[in-house]
């Protein structure tokens, strides 16, 4: 079966969001776009524009263009909102036969659902060229608020689009179900919707098995762009108090202008004061004319604080009209671009005494909660409700005492890692795998979860034995450790049960205490990996001059044994600073020692040691698996 | 008499048992098929998102630099506009059209194209309208007759569409 497609039919714009691999994601249009203007046209040489494109062309053909489609769909021709919303749409309407409304475009006269059935068609099209198959089944949003007319308009404006409309959603149910809340039980959550051109709050009661809309309400005609509005008109004031300009009447510079306020809007969400600068923006006769303005956040918040207070009211109203109190609601979510703004978080936060849910982004919440849904039906959400994670990393204590992670925390189970390691002295014929779980750098810091040792590896020197340790987790968490010689294929392995066993305290203590000794650890490890390192420099090093010592000058052999004894003693303390240059400095000593064998006799030359040898116990990684748990016990 | 009941008791019994070995296989099946088509799904969608997400890092990769140079395009809005004011030539305002080059240099390093609007034909793919001019000249209706903002292409994506005057036959 196809994926069935969530669609956000908004007002201005729409998204589309299909669920993946359990989780939901946006479906970019053709254009590389997140969103799609909701505006469809037919141009003069009658070909149909919808989206971006039909934007752009937008002011010259204001009789062709048809946006705002939404605020028509399913209602009837009398209706006062339509009355209103007459007067200010640029497109012809007319009463249908049977009391709807119909819109011209291009000398046809529209039903508004034929006009939405372009955007989705647009949209079909688009997701199946990105998702590369057919899509035919789709979950439409649409507000809360809407009547049984409305949602069977959408809903045949989806079949005329050739989608099978699987569900009419709630735009303020599908945000909910976007933040997961439907697994909540008995819980309140008010949902606070600011777009581009319109305003809703819902208050929804979460049950066993349903999400119910309790009360709604708002303002079809308070939204983001009021903002912008407002920026302008200040802009084009201050500019004409500084310069005698009215720039308001410069299109060309308006236009500059527009761009400069929805840019100063959005800096404003993340800095406290804005440099607006249009360097040469207008002339007159004493010559070019600057543009250059300070804008604060405070400014911004004194311009729109109106359209702020009236939303918190509203927002307040609902709460009452659902029969609840402020202190009743158990969660609060942000949703549309406008909410991006500070003040307005702040204002919601003091209304309800707590924070609002806002990590998902409010441009795209309800077209995800929509593809959710559309899982829901599918069965896909389910499958994922399996599927756990691992608290804690996974791995084992390696030379010096450091943990080396196997597998990372919050890694998806089941999984399997495997890692190759070695020996950290000559002739080693067992290992001890020490199993560990835990942030710390230090095993010691680590929760022990077992240990066995790995013998009858062959004797060898150092560093050339080659372990292959594998971490399995399956889904149930139980964790099997497996350490094979590959020499020899002698193979150990322990099954761990209590792997996550942990409660959440534990591992919320275990997290934390690993943040709080994160910088000492650190500087511990750095130390004995510098300590290693130095090590294995000076073992490759002794090899080198045992293997062809007599080749090599003996001014040059002292110099190596009198570095070797400065770094010998370094090694002894605990600075690693000291540690380094000490090493640092026998390493350009023994260097000597390739440099001389490669000019003595040219090719075959001893390689000089270098600091790419495997450091002992040793993280000599050959490869690193991650395979599925496919077939593995 | 006996015997045949007992054989009889015994016959339903095993039917009974058959029929629930049959019962319980049938859930199994089910099962099976349900497990199996949701690992097939799973599997599925990894190998999808990973090769979208391949495709994406590449999109990524090539585009690295859209949004710096995408701000940049407001420095060399400055500039436009500042000459289009004519200005008296000078050895200082050569050298401020040196800068200019300079800019539009790093601009074509990254295949970054000012398109040219003049009297070409309306088209929303790359030139966005601001304005409308009536014409009472048929044949010079939807053509670009001035420009707000340059446009600019970036390979063959728009990074900024052109923002223009478009004329507009009246009779």
């Amino acid at each position: 079966m196809s994926k069935i497609l969530g669609i956000d039919l908004g007002t201005t714009n729409s998204a589309m969001a299909v669920v993946e691999g359990g989780e939901p994601r946006i479906v970019e249009n053709k254009e590389g776009n997140r969103t799609t203007p909701s505006i469809v046209a037919l141009s003069k040489v009658s070909e149909r524009l919808v989206g971006l494109l039909a934007k752009r062309q937008a002011i010259t053909n204001p009789k062709g263009t048809i946006y705002s489609a939404k605020r028509l769909i399913g209602r009837k021709f009398k209706d006062k909102e339509v009355e209103r919303d007459k007067a200010l749409l640029p497109y012809p309407l007319r009463e249908s036969q049977n009391g709807g409304v119909e819109i011209e475009m291009g000398g046809k006269w529209l039903r508004p659902e034929e006009i939405a059935a372009m955007v989705l068609q647009k949209l079909k099209a688009d997701a199946e060229e990105k998702l590369g198959g057919p899509i035919t089944d789709v979950i439409i949003t649409v507000p809360a608020y809407f009547d049984d007319s409305q949602r069977k308009a959408t809903k045949d404006a989806g079949e005329i689009a050739g989608f099978n409309v699987r569900r009419i959603l709630n735009e303020p149910t599908a945000a909910a179900l976007a933040y997961g809340f439907n697994k909540k039980k008995n819980e309140k959550v008010a949902v606070y919707d600011f777009g581009g051109g319109t305003f809703d709050v819902s208050v929804l009661e979460i049950s066993e098995d349903t999400i119910e809309v309790k009360a709604t309400g708002g303002d079809t005609h308070l939204g983001g762009d009021d903002f912008d509005q407002k920026i302008i008109e200040w802009i084009v004031a201050e500019f004409k108090k500084q310069s005698g300009i009215d720039i308001a009447r410069d299109t060309m510079a308006l236009q500059r202008l527009k761009e400069a306020a929805e840019k100063a809007k959005h800096e404003l969400s993340t800095t406290l004061e804005h440099e607006i600068n249009i360097p040469f923006i207008t002339s007159d006769a004493s010559g070019p004319q600057h543009l250059l303005l300070k804008f604060t956040r405070a400014k911004l918040e004194e311009l729109v604080s109106l359209y702020i207070e009236k939303s918190a009211q509203i927002t307040a109203q609902v709460v009452k009209d659902a029969g609840y109190t402020i202190a009743d609601i158990n969660e609060v979510i942000l949703v549309g671009g406008q909410t991006r703004m500070p003040a307005i978080v702040e204002a919601v936060k003091k209304l309800f005494g707590r924070e609002p849910n806002r990590s998902i982004n409010p441009d795209e919440v309800v077209a995800l909660g929509a593809a959710v849904q559309g899982g829901i039906l599918q069965g896909d959400v389910k499958d994922i409700l399996l599927l756990d994670v691992t608290p804690l990393s996974l791995g084992l204590e390696t030379f010096g005492g450091v943990f080396t992670r196997i597998i990372e925390k919050n890694t998806t189970i089941p999984t399997a890692k495997t890692q190759v390691f070695s020996t950290a002295a000559d002739q080693q014929t067992s290992v001890e795998i020490h199993i560990l779980q835990g942030e710390r750098e230090m095993a010691t810091g680590n929760k022990t979860l077992g240990r066995f040792i790995l013998d009858g590896i062959p004797p060898a020197p150092r560093g050339t034995p080659q372990v292959e340790v594998t971490f399995d987790i399956d889904a149930n968490g139980i964790l099997s450790v497996k350490a094979k010689d590959k020499a020899t294929s002698k193979e150990q392995s322990v099954r761990i049960e209590a792997s996550s066993g942990l409660s959440k305290e534990e591992v919320e203590r275990m997290k934390q205490d690993a943040a709080v000794h994160a910088d000492e650890d650190k500087k511990k490890r750095e130390i004995i990996e510098a300590k290693n390192i130095a090590d294995t420099m000076i073992y490759t090093t002794d090899k080198a001059i045992r293997d062809s010592g007599d080749k090599i000058p003996a001014e040059i052999k002292t110099e190596i044994e009198k570095k070797k004894a400065d770094l010998t003693e370094a090694l002894k303390g605990e600075s690693l600073d000291d540690i380094k240059a000490k090493t640092q400095d026998y390493s350009i000593s023994a260097q000597k020692i390739g440099e001389y064998l490669y000019k003595k006799d040219a090719p075959g030359a001893e390689t000089p040691p270098s600091q790419n040898e495997p450091r002992t116990v040793e993280h000599e990684e050959i490869k690193d698996d991650n395979k599925d748990n496919d077939g593995k016990s | 008499m006996e015997d045949e009941i007992e054989i009889l008791e015994d016959n339903a019994g095993f039917a009974e048992k058959l029929s629930k070995i049959k019962k319980d296989l049938e859930v199994c099946r089910q099962e099976k098929d349900e497990y199996l088509g949701g690992w097939k799904r799973a599997k599925a969608d990894y190998m999808n998102a990973e090769r979208e997400f391949s495709a994406r890092l590449e999109t990524t990769n090539q585009y690295a630099e859209t949004r710096i140079l995408k701000e940049l395009l407001e420095v060399a809005d400055g500039f436009d506009n500042a000459f289009a004011l004519d200005p008296p030539e000078s050895q200082w305002l050569e050298g401020v059209r040196r800068i200019y080059s300079q800019i539009e240099k790093i601009f074509s390093k990254y295949g970054v194209v000012k398109m040219v609007t003049k009297n070409s034909e309306f088209d929303p793919s790359i030139h966005e309208a601001v304005e409308v001019v009536k014409t009472d000249q048929e044949k010079d209706d939807n053509k670009v007759v001035g420009e707000a903002q340059a446009g600019y292409m970036m390979g063959d994506r728009v990074l900024r569409p052109a923002r223009v005057k478009v004329s507009k036959y009246e009779k």
